[in-house]
């Protein structure tokens, strides 16, 4: 492509714009970027022409998710999930989270740490092979500590509601 | 009416790349902020490995913002679905630089079937 033709009416007439612009990302920071794009003036469209845009939002992605990695590191360490912890029940290789901590990380990694972060006690479910009548009760006992003892919940309806023990594969009704 | 592009012609461009396929800057804002997807690559990507789900032809119009006034344009609607977000998507191919446009990759705006969760019953009635 060439820099300075409009790729869509051929014209030499293009002004390039710079902007500051933001993102976030998921459960993490605000990050700021230099949006870079060109306008032409004959047809009025306008595009990242060089690909500038892109390449500085991920600079700046970059940065904000090593943030977000090293601090949901330190975050779980405070919930007693230590690095060790959650290499031993998630099958780790030791020393993975210290790689992440260091910058060398990838995407899935974000991924697992921003699930575990939403849902710490999965590394309970985790320790024990992801068991599935374990996992259950650990979201039951989950819910029920979360949820039910919440004031705007309607204890009667709602626990008989939640647990239908009719449903095919239901649970016991909790009362109480 | 049917599309005046082969949506397989343009999914191979997006697997092509950048070199054939351009995004509108207002595209690629819409994009990155109803479906995550923060650059040009990624659009590209999404698209070439049908990210693109349930998708359906809506209509084909004359590209009135085309600038090349000689030729003609037509501009190619879709909707679609990723998981529950409903999409839309609008492209046009460029005759004179043989390049793609995605003119627009947004939210739909309309309410698509599974919004709709009694139109299936229609079906009974007629």
């Amino acid at each position: 492509m060439k820099q300075n033709t409009c790729p869509l009416c051929g014209s030499k007439e293009l002004k390039k714009f710079k902007k500051q612009s933001s993102d976030r990302i998921t459960l993490g920071e605000k990050f700021f970027f230099e949006e870079v794009y060109f306008k032409c003036l004959v047809c009025h469209e306008a595009f990242d022409l060089l690909g500038e845009t892109d390449r500085n939002y991920r600079i700046a992605e970059k940065k904000a998710q090593k943030k977000f990695v090293k601090k949901t590191i330190e975050e779980l360490n405070k919930k007693n999930i230590s690095m060790s912890f959650f290499e031993r029940v998630f099958e780790l290789p030791i020393r993975t989270l210290s790689r992440w901590k260091s910058g060398d990380f990838s995407f899935v990694s974000l991924a697992l740490l921003r699930i575990v972060k939403t849902y710490p006690w999965l590394t309970d479910v985790a320790e024990h092979k992801f068991e599935e009548e374990f996992a259950r009760d650990v979201l039951i006992q989950k819910v029920d500590h979360d949820v039910i003892n919440t004031k705007a919940y309607n204890e009667t309806s709602s626990i008989d509601y939640f647990f239908d023990s009719g449903r095919e594969g239901g649970y016991q009704t909790v009362n109480g | 009416m049917d599309p005046s592009y082969s949506i397989k012609k343009f999914k191979q461009a997006c697997k092509q790349g950048k070199s054939k396929v351009l995004v509108l800057r207002y595209a690629k804002l819409t994009a990155r902020k109803d479906f995550g997807l923060k650059t040009k690559k990624e659009i590209l990507r999404f698209v070439a490995n049908d990210g693109l789900e349930h998708l359906k032809f809506i209509c084909t119009n004359e590209w009135r913002a085309n600038p090349d006034k000689k030729n003609s344009a037509k501009v190619d609607s879709y909707e679609f679905y990723s998981g529950k977000l409903y999409g839309y998507i609008a492209f046009v191919f460029i005759e004179k630089t043989q390049m793609w446009l995605i003119k627009s990759f947004k939210k739909n705006e309309n309410s698509g079937v599974r919004h709709q969760p009694f139109q299936v019953l229609e079906k009974l009635i007629h």
